[in-house]
């Protein structure tokens, strides 16, 4: 049975931009449906370090010096405009999110200043607060459950966007529950879904949901995307034992002044200053020796922080660390002595960030009328890298911006008609799945494909791997069409999810391999052993990728250097 | 001890394939949940969330079970493991595991449950955060900081017998958020209304804190906020009474025989109905006018010596308990003393009193710390006593924080089996033909030190424990006597009670005295401390 809804606005995904977008919109009068494949803010806002960069605190640090650093960290790939909204709005951001109940962490005299404040790699001045991520989830979901005019659709995957001439219209979801469909129309339609950092389990440091709904959804009806083949690695993430493989443990910051990385012959790769260096750039060294094979045998090289045992400073940041306990995995894979710095262990970059995604402008519309993109799921402000603690500054800086944006017209605007044929032929689609009898087992699929990408999409890229994953992906795109197995089951049908987004994950998989193939230069997170230079004569431009009648197509967009 | 881990720490038998068994069940298509067993291979430092991931990849995909983050974070991996809730990412795989779904949450499928319908209590109450500005200083109390640990894996819910009965309580969880509000500094106290009915559902049996993963203890900080309720509410004469078991037992003993009868008439027990709402339903225990001291002249064979701690039920209501104790003791050549310096202080904790619970914490604090300098050990049999020693007194009142104190105190049970694997412990004893039950108190399980007495109970020839209950009886303390909380102390004792019926069982053991008088009342069954069965045998 397929129920049908009515509202002004719908926000797929429920972390912190999605959560951000829907109060600020339900707050400016409009009606609201918040649909999330998991519970309310269970994504990865909730997994995050925590860390929110603010527009500055401390002397001589202003909106306009995170900007240049962002761009700097970024490589001068990012949209300007885009750097320039985060930058000016990250602080009314924090008040923002301190207003729903978050505590972000204060000086020993409970203010908010630059002593409280952490400063991240790439970062010119102490300006990221931290607190407990899984607290900014609590108070998000606390502060939908009591708006009003939110419906929430929890559990609720959505499968495609309506499309009808060049708008969008809503989107059909599926109650996982139940596995009933669920029509939702709306005015504007807000892509709030996240990344696809499990394309690269288990070396990612995403939650299991990150499987690239938004990027696959937004293509499928015709939507631009931009910078698809920079995929952040998070330097330090956990490579042993196998449940643990991929976890976050931290920022560069970990390292310290003192903190060294050393490959397996011993050899002793960077001594100092690791703490400075951003993430693509501490990335970028490790992926160097692992690919030349002088990787541990997890995988990855050892950290020793040693070093940093009579810097007061490293001191202090390990005691507030371990007030949450949150190098637990440390001890528990390696032992007391690496716990406590005495001994060095194992870390391996992890698929932690998507920079690239639909294509926006300042206020999050995409390229399709009514449709927006918000936080992870949009593209173009993070260029090349990301710098830490500005994710969370843009989640919520697009989110506000994005909600504010459209109330502004909504109430006046009529609601464009979805026609029946549209509606059911992709309802159609749904139920076609359940009860199919194909060979193939879809979890098994996404296994294959996700090793397709750590090997051959993954942190160090050349053509030819990246020519040989593309064919790979035709073969696997044709057995997902025909021959996979899925129960009949209608209660919480995980096959059914792994086929979906298997499909999505597809999708993502030849957008990244794509526009990686066509950038032939080593920029920020993205290296090509075949092209190891950076290239500004001929690279200083984005790739735009864009479905056009049933073809993945590629185009550039020049920068204007007059906006950064 | 499984096999499975011998074998791994010797290193002898390295096992290859692990069997574990995993409740299947898809609601209104089943009749019920049924444990169905796979195989999956064993790895070093395996969780159980990897071979969850195994079977569903290698073996059945039909297999719902829920994860997000992989470690920690996100709580939704939390299930039944071999019957206690816990996060299947944290927890490593043991061969012969059982794998069920959390209790008291709406099953979806297999090993998932329904967390939504966990936004209703706050949409219910309108509980939001809504300070309209965020001051320019503000620092956060502990309590907060402690709070905003949960991860909400809803483990305490799993665990929560009073949640089970009175599901739009909301249980510890929805406790956990309400006093989040209530200890933000920016925004609290206004929820203090809300969280005194909150409490008024509350047992105290502590069972939120046995496996929470992030050591939030809600608990503990309940009782806190019980003291704060208390200041503003002030004291009824039953509660003032109830609360100083020390003083009621003085005066009852002193004319026991006379109490006795009297607390048996129906029509007084109508009068004390009326004029004090003590539930005449509910039987008073009867008290003794004997002290309790040691044998003297018993030969010492260990170097142990035993300040054991009486409790005021053990005092007043139940000599023979600490007797036997005593004498189980001195037999195994333990040089024992009977240690009573007055209530505890569980009760005016239980009422939020906690300036004379204070009091008495430092008082049996200082009495307790002068027998552990002169070399004692102190053991109590009455789990309700040693948890407070254990958690209270630290938290609540700064008292007995040093480990090398709280490392010398024990529960009678553990305390024995300890003796036992020092092989202090003599087990040539009389044979017991019998078959009885055991019933593990709530404060022995908060205590996290498993149930000492049934190994213990295991090694008497003849004596055969065929059942061990761990369900809250619900007498929690007093709360049972109290007329208006008398229906939930029934509702939650209820399914102990049709367990034990269903035993056919003519003698359970518990170490508790609530669980033992609620047992006796209620199912008709004869209940006495395990110490009695040990005394015996070695008679």
């Amino acid at each position: 049975m397929t129920k049908e809804f009515d509202f002004d606005v719908i926000v797929l995904g429920a972390g912190g931009a999605g959560c951000a977008a829907a109060i600020t919109a339900a707050r400016n009068g409009t009606s609201v449906a918040l649909v999330s494949k998991e519970g309310i803010g269970m994504g990865n806002t909730r997994m995050s370090g925590g860390e929110m960069s603010s527009s500055g605190v401390v002397d001589g640090d202003s909106a306009e010096v995170l900007k240049q650093d962002m761009i700097r960290g970024g490589e001068y790939l990012n949209n300007g405009h885009l750097v320039d909204i985060i930058a000016r709005n990250a602080s009314s951001a924090i008040r923002f999110v301190q207003g729903l109940g978050h505590y972000f962490r204060r000086d020993e005299e409970g203010r908010f200043s630059g002593k409280a404040a952490s400063r991240l790699g790439g970062h010119s001045f102490p300006r990221s607060f931290g607190g407990l991520a899984a607290s900014i989830a609590h108070a998000l979901r606390n502060a939908v459950a009591n708006t009003k005019s939110i419906s929430v659709f929890e559990d609720t995957l959505v499968t495609t966007l309506f499309r009808e001439g060049d708008e969008i219209r809503g989107a059909l979801g599926v109650d996982l529950k139940t596995s009933e469909c669920v029509v939702l129309k709306a005015k504007a339609t807000v892509l709030a879904t996240g990344g696809c950092g499990w394309l690269y389990y288990p070396q990612t440091t995403n939650n299991r949901t990150a499987t690239g709904e938004g990027y696959a959804i937004a293509f499928e009806a015709g939507v631009q995307l931009v910078d698809m083949e920079m995929v952040q690695f998070f330097p330090f993430a956990m490579n042993h034992p196998s449940h643990l493989a991929g976890t976050l443990l931290d920022e560069p910051i970990l390292a310290g002044p003192k903190g060294k990385l050393i490959n397996e012959l011993g050899e002793v790769i960077a001594d100092h200053d690791i703490n400075k260096m951003t993430r693509a750039q501490v990335t970028a060294l490790m992926a160097k020796e692992i690919s030349a094979g002088r990787a541990t045998e997890w995988g990855g090289l050892k950290l020793d922080l040693s070093g940093n045992l009579d810097v007061p400073e490293m001191l202090e940041f390990k005691k507030v660390r371990d007030e949450v306990n949150f190098f637990e995995k440390v001890r528990i894979a390696y032992g007391e002595k690496a716990f406590n710095w005495k001994e060095p262990w194992d870390v391996s970059p992890s698929s932690h960030y998507m920079m690239g995604g639909v294509k926006i402008d300042p206020h999050g519309h995409s390229s399709m009328k009514n449709l927006y993109a918000i936080g992870e799921a949009a593209g173009g402000a993070m260029g090349a890298n990301r710098l830490g603690s500005t994710s969370i500054a843009d989640i919520f800086v697009t989110g506000i911006a994005a909600g504010k944006e459209m109330s502004t017209w909504i109430k006046a605007r009529e609601k464009g008609k979805i026609s029946n044929s549209l509606i059911s032929r992709e309802v159609e689609k749904i139920e076609k799945l359940f009860g199919q009898k194909g060979p193939q087992r879809p979890i098994k699929l996404k296994r294959e494909l996700q090793k397709l990408m750590g090997e051959n999409v993954g942190i160090v890229r050349d053509g030819e791997r990246l020519s040989s994953a593309l064919s790979h992906i035709d073969r696997m795109e044709e057995e997902v069409e025909n021959a996979l197995f899925v129960s009949s089951i209608r209660r919480y049908n995980t096959e059914f999810l792994d086929a979906v987004e298997l499909k999505n994950m597809l999708t993502c998989a030849r957008m990244i391999a794509t526009c990686a193939l066509e950038r032939k230069e080593s920029r920020g997170a993205h290296l090509r052993l075949d092209y190891p230079d950076k290239d500004d004569a001929h690279w200083l431009k984005n790739i735009i990728i864009q479905n056009k009648e049933g073809k993945m197509e590629t185009s550039f967009s020049e920068k204007d250097i007059s906006e950064i | 001890m499984t096999h499975g881990t011998w074998g791994k720490m010797k290193g002898t038998r390295q096992m290859d394939e692990y069997t574990i068994r995993i409740s299947r069940f898809n609601p209104g298509v089943d009749d019920g949940p049924t444990l169905k067993e796979y195989t999956v291979p064993h790895v070093d430092q395996g969780s159980v969330i990897a071979a969850l991931n195994y079977v569903y990849e290698e073996i059945d995909s039909t297999l719902l079970f829920s994860y997000g983050c992989r470690y920690k974070l996100c709580g939704k991996c939390a299930i039944k493991i071999n019957g206690q809730p816990g996060l299947a990412c944290e927890t490593n795989l043991e061969d012969r595991m059982t794998l069920e779904p959390l209790d008291n949450l709406p099953v979806i499928r297999d090993l998932a449950v329904d967390r939504s319908g966990l936004l209703e209590p706050l949409r219910k109450y309108d509980l939001v955060y809504s300070a309209d500005h965020e001051p320019e200083v503000a620092l956060q109390p502990p309590e907060f900081s402690q709070l905003t640990r949960c991860n909400e894996c809803l483990s305490c819910l799993s665990n929560c017998p009073a949640y089970k009965e009175e599901i739009d309580y909301g249980g510890p969880f929805f406790g956990v958020k309400l006093a989040e509000l209530y200890y933000d500094v920016r925004d609290g106290k206004k929820q203090l209304s809300h969280l005194e009915s909150f409490l008024d559902q509350c047992i105290q049996c502590r069972q939120c804190d046995v496996n929470c993963p992030w050591d939030v203890n809600f608990s503990e900080i309940s009782s806190k906020i019980k003291g704060e309720v208390f200041k503003h509410k002030g004291v009824s004469v039953r509660d003032w009474l109830m609360s100083r078991p020390h003083l009621v037992g003085h005066l009852a003993s002193s004319v026991s025989s006379f109490f006795n009868s009297l607390v048996k008439k129906k029509s007084v027990r109508k009068i004390i109905d009326v004029l004090l709402r003590i539930d005449e339903r509910v039987p008073f225990p009867e008290y003794h006018p004997s002290k309790v001291s040691p044998r003297r002249g018993i030969e010492r064979t260990t170097k142990r010596k035993v300040a054991y701690f009486v409790g005021c039920f053990d005092r007043f209501n139940d000599p023979d308990t600490a007797k036997n104790s005593l004498f189980v003791l001195e037999a195994n050549g333990v040089e024992a003393t009977a240690f009573d310096p007055g209530c505890c202080g569980a009760p005016s904790i239980g009422l939020g009193d906690l300036e004379s619970a204070r009091n008495r914490a430092i008082a049996v604090s200082r009495e307790l710390k002068k027998l552990i300098n002169q070399g004692c050990d102190i053991v109590a049999s009455c789990t309700t006593c040693g948890a407070v020693m254990k958690c209270e007194y630290p938290f609540l009142f700064n008292q007995l924080k040093e480990e090398e104190v709280q490392s010398r105190i024990f529960n009678l049970g553990d305390y024995l089996w300890q003796m036992h694997e020092a092989g202090q412990l003599n087990t040539r004893c009389k044979e017991i033909k019998r078959r009885v039950g055991y019933q593990s108190p709530c404060h022995l399980r908060s205590q996290k030190i498993g149930t000492p007495f049934v190994d213990l109970l295991r090694l008497i020839p003849g004596l055969e424990v065929v059942a061990t209950f761990d369900k809250c009886c619900g007498m929690a303390g007093t709360m049972g006597f109290k007329k208006e909380r008398y229906e939930l102390s029934q509702k939650v004792g209820n399914s102990l009670i049709d367990e034990i019926r269903g035993e056919k069982l003519d003698l359970i053991l518990s170490d508790c005295a609530s669980c033992q008088m609620k047992i006796e009342n209620d199912a008709k069954v004869d209940s006495v401390h395990p110490i009695t069965m040990i005394r015996e045998a070695m008679q």
